[in-house]
Parts: C-alpha cells; structure tokens; sequence
C-alpha cells in the first residue's frame, strides 16, 4: 500500500503558510461554487460523533515503524493498522479485555467496513477552530458560522426539502451539532425538527389515530376548521395579539405540513415499536412500520440500542420523503446489553478485582468519544466500530430502495461523520491505554457515492500525527496546508449541490464527483 | 366556589396586567365599550367612554391635536359581529408550555392530569411522549436543558391529541352524570338539544377552561357548529377540544 505520510519540514511549513494565504484570497474571490446537479433531492444524514472521534484512531492510523517517535506518539503496533488492497485508507483492528476501568471486554473492528465502502468513502483533513465541545460541534456543521450561521442541514433542507413535511430532523437534541441555525431569516421549516425519542415519536404524527376516542376524522375536520377559522381569528385574544410572531407561527404549523404529515399516515409507516405489551399498538388501531423486519435485518438491536433506532428511524424518514436531512448519534450515558449491572460488585471502578463483565456488555462509553480522557484507545476503537456499525446499517437500507430510474436512495446520499474536534496526538511513553485531551488537528469522514471516494485528501505526519491539508482544485497533498472549517464545509455542500456561491465559499471541486 | 376563584384570578390579573403595563393604552378592548357594536359614526365611545379617554374624540371630525384619542378601530380586525379591539403594537405573548396548559386543562375539565391523556394507554403524553415538542426540557437523559427555541410542527399535533383526549374523558364523564354534569349538562342521547342548552355548555366551557364569558359571537359559532347529523357527544367533543386547543388557551 502506497503511504501518504510524510515528514513536515521547515520549509514545509513556510509553503504552507504562503499557500494558506493564498487560499484564503481565492476563497474570497471566489463568485461560484456549483457542484453537479442531477434533478431530486440529495440526502444528508449527520452521524454526530459526540465528544471527539479521532483521525488517527480510526482511517489514518499510524503504524509504529512509521513514527519516528512512535513511544509517546498515539500510534499502533503495526500488525493492528491493517491495509485493504485498492487503497489507502486504514484500519484498526484491535481486541481489549476493557474501556479503561470498565472491565467490559470488546473487540473493535474497522477493516471489514474500509473493506465494504471505501469505494464510497473520504476522508479530508482540517483544522479545527476550538476545543469546546458545543462550540466545535456547532463549528462542525456551520463551517464556523462561515454562511451567515446557516446549519449544513438547514441549507440542505432549504435546498432540497421544500416539498418535504419536515425537512430538517435532528434525532438527538442538546448538542451543537443540533442548535439552530443563527440566520433567522430562513423559513421555519428548514430548521431542525427534534425527536428525542425515535420509538415513541411517531405518535406525534397524527391528532387522532392511535386515541382510544370514539370519534370520526371528519368531527376532528370539523374542530379544527371550527378553532382555526373562526374561534381564533375572531378572538379578542386572537384579534389584539395576532400580529404576534408566535401566534403566527402557530397558525403557520396547524397549516399545511401538518396536513401534509397527517395525509402521510406516518403514524403507521413510521412506527418502529413492534406490537408488544409495552407498546400495544394493534389494541390502539396501530402497527409496526411495514419497513420493520427488513430494517431489523441491518439494525438487529433497535429495540434496544438507542443509536439504531435513530438509524431506522433516519432511514424511514428518507425513505417515507418526510426529511432531507437527518442527524443523529451516540448518547452521552453509558449503555450496557441486556441485564447487566456494571455497578454490581463495585466492580466499575476496580477493574483489578477480578469482576470481568461478558464480552461487548458495554456498547456505548459514558460520555462516547470523550471517555478518551480516561482511556483513549478503547474509547476510540469502541466507538469507531459503533458508528462504522450504524454507517454500514444505513448505508445497506438506503441501497436497497429504488429512488427513480434504476438509482438509489444511496446514490443521492451522504453520511457526514461529524466530530467535535480531535483528541491530542501523544501517548506517556510505551502506554496502551492513556487518557487524551481535545485538539484542534483532526480529519473528517464522509461515506456517499457523490464524493470523490476511496482517497485520502491531505495526509498525515508519522512523526507528530498531525494533519495537512490538500489542494482544493486538485486534491493534491499539500503538508505546508491546514484546511479551514470553511473549506470542508463548503466542500461537503457542494457535493450534495447546494450552490454555495451566494455565500462566497471557496470552490472545492477536489471533493465532489463531477 | 369555583365562581370565587375565578373572581380571584381576575382581580389578581388586573393586578398584575396594572403592574406590569404589559399591555400598551392603545391595545386590547376600548376601554368605554361594555360589549355592544359600534355605532355609525365609526367607534364606539358611548357612555362608558370618559374611561381613560377611551372614546373615539368626536367620531370623524374630532381628530387633530395632542389630544385626538385613541385611533380608529382597524376593520381588518375587527369583522361584523365581533367586539372591537385594537391590537397590540407590541403583540408579546408567551406559550404556556405543555405541563401548565395540560394542568390548567385539567383544572377546567375538572378532571385529572394523570387520566386527561396517556399514548398507548401508558404513557403520559405531556410528561413523557410529548415533553420537549410542548416546551419542556430533559436535562438528564436527553441533556435539553431549556426549552425548544421555536415550537416545532409536531406540536400542534400533540396539542391536539392531548386535547382530544382529555375532553373525552370530560365529555364521556358528562353525557353519563345527566344532571350532574360538568359542563354539559343536559346532552344526552342523538336527540338535538334546546338552544338554550347549548348556550349554557357553551358559557360554562368558556368559564371553565378560558375563565372569561364567552362573547355573543363566540357562542353563535358554538351553536352553529351543531349540524344535521351530529350527536350531542359529537358537538360537546367538538366544541371542547376547539376552546381546548385555542391560541388563547395555549398562550397567555
């Protein structure tokens, strides 16, 4: 496999910054940046990768005779960074008999999906612009605010959601990554729709399927006609505050997309909760979405595993034409298998004692990525897998359905693995687990058939684990180049033909296809 | 009992909207109309109009001066059969936010927060399934920890099962407690009921869950939403989960 790591120089390092300066010139310059444009909308789905996934860790994984500084360097042993033939784009194979002091052994895989999709897959470098993480979160899907606050998925929806009932869903809520947008001028509908709870939310889709009321759809018409047409408007209430942007508001959302969500029947198609006890869903005139068992076949654990039911849930909802973006990710709390108490015994915090939990009891670490303070090479490897597993699921769901004319849902899709920052490249000398801290260096991966896939753009020193950047035109490796927020963002719209030229983002056809 | 609380609900209100000037001179109901129409001479004045210089100063040919009056009521607000209002130029109103509406809901209906809405049959709609699209926050699990900055689509949904369901539960209560009822009291069966019947559940849902009496043409669109074919329950449920449902019962 050919190696892209190369050794920063001094020299290196004073082309680059000629070179940034350049750039950021031709950013300004720049008048248009229209990618390719087939007619239909293109599909975003934003994997946020809550609290910090590494590059390193992960895609351009460093191999210990690489580095001349491999001991205190966050590099591995060299059999555990495996190639796939075809190309250069890594992975970290490794097995841990815990996460840190939680004695929950796993096995983290990577080369079976690089295997998978790397035809579909890039990774581009950047430097990021903080270390908080709400900021970075928010930095990550605004490009540091660089199109006047607009979320990525706000322009997305804007873009290509106007037909949609709810373009913009944000199936996690509370992070950055699902603030909204700082331009208010943006119609309503293409801000982010929060869902916190995939299994129990579609009960929202509809005022009265799923009620055990003995009423007609026509007498919930007639109220609705009854309040919406001549209580409220003729209100004194209605009639002295009505100029009130909420009420307008309001009156707005009782309009047409509800109509719209209602007519859908997406109380049913989009149901992932299976009739049981819990959810008694054919005693209530329910059912279990009809895309269940074939979801199930990708997404096995969905009834438990809060991460795939996002995942279902983001399929569905590109599936049904109710959104055109969806995000989602990993929760923040420990999530354990089945009935194991890892507070048991005392055991958490004493690993030392013996207590060994069953293999993969533990699937997602407190806090995800940012549990790396205390153990960062399982936390990566875990969660690596973890977001590998929930990109492949999807991926798999989407190439299944036909969009028109022989093409996928897949085709017009992107997966944007979205992180907060990147985790400090260093290591105490000669450890296998050590605790991390957030930096700025890092690199992005985005999994769709309208980027230029299975590449590396930039690279990454063996020495330091720093990244570079690339040359936006070319793609063409540039160590002496760090990439803006701004560029990775505009380069990702661009692929998914949002034309950024209103905005005066820099052209970057080194990402796109076409 | 209830007609006491009510009246110290108004009295504190009065207090509150005096201290806190949320409400500008110019907006809200003239104040020297007492409910009847406009006359001719375009506004109302009459003779409730000395109160705070609240009349129209000399119809179409008083205007001019530092002391002209309050401005002329707005047609576009104002349709035929309606009380005339002035509107708010501020127009600053507050969702109540789905766990003081449903509770404010509830207190109306005179049922409870625990039986007025469950999805499923098991779960609370306005503390569980519908939490954070009403205006609440989950700051532990789900780590939202203030509200949603703008309601979202899936709101007015909710709303409008939580309001279905619990005016079911009242509507049910009712129709089976005859006389005994709270709000509709007399509707039984599929026979129409009396105007006069109507007009009561009419008065009495707009005490219970606006608090305020319901204007003339508040009413008449009430009554008028009984058409053929309908059952008494129909219209109760109707009608109840229209006031239920409103802006002027969500907001405040």
């Amino acid at each position: 496999m050919r190696t892209r790591l190369h050794p920063i120089t001094r020299r290196h390092a004073l082309q680059g910054m000629a070179a940034l300066g350049a750039a950021a010139l031709a950013g300004r310059k720049a008048a248009h940046a229209q990618a390719p444009s087939g007619p239909g909308p293109k599909f975003l789905i934003v994997l946020a990768a809550g609290g910090g996934a590494s590059i390193i860790d992960g895609p351009l994984a460093i191999r210990a005779s690489e580095s001349a500084g491999a001991d205190s360097l966050n590099c591995f042993a060299d059999q555990a960074v495996l190639g796939t033939e075809g190309t250069d784009l890594r992975a970290v194979d490794i097995d841990r008999d815990a996460i840190g002091a939680i004695p929950s052994p796993f096995k983290g895989r990577q080369q079976w999906f690089i295997q998978k999709h790397h035809q579909d897959m890039m990774v581009s470098t950047w430097t990021r612009t903080s270390v908080n993480h709400t900021i970075g979160q928010r930095r990550s899907v605004t490009g540091n605010e660089a199109w006047a606050g607009r979320t990525m998925q706000e322009l997305v929806a804007l873009t290509h959601g106007q037909s949609h009932p709810l373009p913009n869903v944000h199936l996690i809520g509370g992070t950055g990554y699902t603030q909204r947008g700082s331009d208010a001028s943006l119609p309503s509908w293409a801000f982010g729709e929060t869902v916190t709870d995939p299994r129990l939310w579609p009960l929202a889709l509809d005022g009265q399927k799923g009620l055990d009321i003995a009423s007609s759809d026509d007498l919930l018409a007639k109220a609705r006609a009854l309040r919406d047409e001549r209580l409220d408007p003729r209100s004194r209430f209605g009639r002295i505050f009505g100029r009130s942007p909420k009420l307008q508001h309001w009156s707005q959302i009782r309009g047409e997309r509800r109509a719209a969500i209602e007519a859908g029947d997406f109380i049913r198609k989009l149901m992932l909760a299976e009739d049981s006890e819990g959810f008694p869903l054919s005693r209530y005139g329910l059912q279990a979405s009809p895309e269940l068992a074939r979801i199930r076949e990708r997404l096995p654990e969905l009834q438990s595993d809060p991460l795939q039911a996002q995942a279902a849930m983001a399929f569905l909802l590109i599936k049904y034409g109710v959104s055109v973006t969806v995000t989602l990710g990993p929760s923040a709390d420990v999530q354990v298998k089945g009935e194991e108490n890892i507070f048991s015994g005392g055991g958490i915090y004493g690993s030392d004692n013996g207590i060994q939990l069953p293999e993969g009891t533990v699937f997602n670490t407190p806090l995800a990525f940012d549990f790396s303070h205390q153990a960062h090479r399982s936390t990566q490897s875990l969660m690596w897998s973890r977001l590998y597993t929930i990109a492949d699921g999807l991926i798999e769901l989407l190439k299944g359905e036909e969009y028109a004319g022989g093409e996928s849902l897949w085709d017009r899709s992107m997966i944007y693995i979205a992180s907060d920052f990147g985790r400090t490249k260093h290591r105490p000398a000669g450890a296998d687990e050590f605790g991390s801290s957030h930096d700025l260096n890092n690199g992005v991966v985005s999994l769709s058939p309208l980027v230029k896939g299975n590449r590396v753009l930039g690279g990454v020193s063996a020495d330091t684990g720093m990244t570079y950047g690339f040359d936006p035109q070319t793609g063409a490796p540039d160590t002496g180049r760090q990439m803006e927020e701004s560029e990775i963002f505009a380069g990702l719209l661009q692929s998914l033909s949002v034309d950024t030229s209103p905005a005066g983002l820099p052209d970057m056809p080194a990402m796109r296809k076409g | 009992m209830y007609r006491d609380r009510k009246r110290q609900t108004l009295i504190l209100s009065v207090a509150l909207f005096t201290a806190w000037g949320c409400e500008d001179d110019k907006a809200g109901v003239d104040p020297g109309q007492t409910g009847q129409q406009a006359g001719s001479g375009g506004e109302i004045g009459g003779s409730g109009g000395e109160a705070g210089g609240g009349g129209e100063a000399g119809g179409q040919g008083g205007q001019g001066g530092a002391d002209a009056g309050p401005p002329p009521f707005d047609p576009e607000i104002n349709p035929e059969g309606t009380v005339p209002v002035r509107a708010s130029t501020r127009a600053q109103v507050k969702f109540k936010g789905g766990e003081r509406w449903a509770r404010d809901l509830a207190k109306g209906l005179e049922i409870s927060t625990e039986s007025m809405c469950k999805e499923l049959g098991q779960y609370d709609c306005v503390d569980a399934v519908h939490r954070i699209a009403l205006g609440g926050v989950e700051p532990y699990r789900l780590g939202i920890n203030n509200p949603l900055p703008v309601a979202p689509v899936t709101a007015a949904i909710a709303v409008d099962r939580v309001a279905l369901s619990a005016c079911d539960v009242r509507v049910s209560a009712d129709l089976a407690a005859g006389a005994e009822a709270v709000i509709y009291i007399g509707l039984s069966g599929d026979e129409r009921p009396e105007q006069a019947t109507l007009e009561a559940a009419a008065a009495t849902l707009y005490d219970r869950v606006l608090r305020r009496d319901p204007d003339p043409d508040e009413v008449a669109s009430l009554i008028a939403f009984y058409e053929d074919g309908m059952t008494p329950r129909d219209w109760a449920l109707g009608t109840c989960f229209a006031v239920a449902s409103s802006m002027e019962a969500l907001f405040y």
